[in-house]
């Protein structure tokens, strides 16, 4: 399991925008028909397959739609490529904090513009946010290169268990802080007019995307290291249902902070609208400055991020590993050669926050595309047999109920990609087909084009040249 | 902290929590 920086800097902030708890009721319906129940799909073609994502998809849709899997590993590699920089900001903010340089000389009580200046001057140097980039991929990939045993299975642990201390004890601490419940109120008692809007389920549905991982394919390769009879219903729920509660902490540490601490209502406001990045390394850094005991929340803070960003960047480091040894690469050739292209392929975003802000637009929505592609491999594959699957090896058996969610999953990806989409064109009349504009319909369908005209022309390739796995015998799929 | 608060903080950290627990139980259960 990782816990991505997604549920750090995202949850609080569309928790607080829709609703509060109304949205935590909208994500608990989610989490049910949407992500549990893909994160099985996903957990039962790694198990059965043995197979990355490319030969996963071949031997459940398959050889003809072995491309399927290849579009996967594109989306979820366009997220690694700009992942490497942000674990690497975590990084470096985490340096910073541990040196003092977040804390100023007597900076406690002073105004908050602190965070700004510091993000300007940070984002403007290329030899800093090139070389904490460097420094993600080269720690994740001598992780990788190691292997699941050699170490990638320990440091996930130790980084998954440091991380859930570190949120808890600053969640008491910004809970206790006087003046919190104001977040809090903000966080969990539900505004209930907001559950009749559209918007609060369309949010609901892509936060638990992000939360949980669902439709990124990183749990189909986890599957495939796990034992080959392991509980997947209660795998995924476990997964769903905790990530789910770890954005929770995060929720209540980043409201119950910022409305204890926000010198002013107007501050509270603009931090919550100022976009991932500017809540977690402007607005928080504000805050943190203001507090006391300073010097010890914000290193603890930023560390926090650092590991939640660094877990989610092994995994996706991880699939683009294994999808590679399918290919009859051994794992530290293929470690190796994905450190160098995560580099290189970082490096763009690195020097551009406008890049990277593309890079996430894009690939961000492409995910949607990937838990669809997810569905309809297991609709091809047969939904009845699949379900029969996934009760064979679990405790809690699934019922009804999970066969129609994998039958509503292609409806609830038109509805919640048409919304996208729309948004994109509302927001943009006069560019929104113009494929150089950073937030367009026009960049995304190009982009998307380009890889699915690319997976398309080597599906024969892939089908061919991926190892044969134990279904790929039993059904004919392999050469 | 008033009721009202108190009650929806309890039904949803409360309600994950018991959800996440009663799963890992199984879980462990099953690996022994």
């Amino acid at each position: 399991m990782a816990v991505g920086t997604g549920n750090i800097w995202r949850f609080p902030r569309v928790a607080a925008e829709w609703g509060g708890g109304a949205f935590l009721i909208a994500v608990t319906v989610a989490l049910l028909v949407w992500a549990v129940p893909l994160l099985m799909c996903e957990f039962l073609m790694g198990s059965k397959s043995r197979l990355g994502n490319i030969g996963a998809f071949r031997d459940f849709m398959g050889r003809k739609n072995t491309w399927a899997g290849g579009f996967m590993v594109a989306v979820t590699l366009g997220i690694m490529f700009y992942y490497s920089v942000v674990a690497g900001w975590c990084i470096r903010y985490f340096v910073a904090a541990s040196s003092g340089m977040l804390v100023p000389d007597g900076a406690v009580g002073a105004e908050t513009t602190f965070g700004q200046a510091h993000w300007d001057a940070f984002i403007a140097n290329p030899f800093e946010t090139v070389t904490y980039h460097a420094v993600a991929v080269i720690f994740t990939a001598f992780v990788v290169f190691n292997g699941i045993k050699g170490g990638l299975e320990r440091v996930l642990k130790v980084f998954l268990v440091a991380l859930l201390v570190i949120l808890l004890l600053l969640a008491v601490r910004a809970v206790m802080l006087p003046g919190s419940e104001q977040g809090l109120r903000f966080l969990f008692v539900p505004d209930w007019s907001q559950l009749g809007s559209a918007r609060i389920w369309l949010e609901a549905f892509t936060q638990v995307a992000w939360s949980t991982g669902a439709g990124w394919g990183l749990l189909m390769v986890y599957a495939v290291y796990a034992r080959q009879n392991e509980d997947i219903t209660v795998n995924s729920g476990v997964i769903a249902f905790s990530d789910v509660l770890v954005g929770f902490f995060a929720a209540a540490l980043v409201l119950a902070t910022l409305f204890a601490v926000a010198p002013t209502p107007e501050f509270a406001d603009s931090a919550l609208k100022s976009g991932n990045y500017g809540l977690t390394f402007i607005y928080i850094v504000d805050l943190i400055v203001t507090m006391p005991g300073a010097w010890f929340i914000a290193p603890l803070f930023f560390l926090a991020l650092a590991l939640a960003g660094i877990s989610s960047f092994i995994a996706m480091f991880e699939l683009a590993t294994t999808n590679l040894m399918n290919f009859g690469f051994h794992r530290r050739n293929a470690a190796v050669l994905i450190g160098i292209v995560a580099f290189l392929f970082g490096v763009p975003s690195a020097l551009s926050i406008e890049f990277l802000g593309n890079q996430d637009w894009v690939w961000g929505v492409g995910l949607l595309i990937s838990g669809l592609l997810t569905a309809l491999a297991i609709l091809k594959y047969g939904v009845g047999r699949a379900r029969e699957e996934i009760n064979r090896t679990s405790d809690i058996k699934v019922g009804a109920w999970w066969s129609a969610s994998i039958h509503a999953i292609p409806v609830i990806f038109l509805v919640l990609f048409s919304w996208w989409i729309f948004q994109s064109v509302r927001d943009n009349p006069d560019d929104w087909w113009n494929p150089l504009e950073t937030y367009s319909t026009g960049t995304m369908v190009l982009q998307w084009g380009i890889v699915l005209v690319l997976v398309l022309s080597l599906n024969r390739f892939f089908a061919d040249r991926i190892k044969p796995g134990p279904m790929t015998v039993e059904d004919g799929n392999g050469r | 902290m008033d009721a009202e608060l108190i009650f929806w903080m309890a039904f949803f950290v409360g309600g994950y929590s018991l959800v996440v627990g009663w799963l890992l139980r199984i879980a462990l259960k099953k690996r022994d």
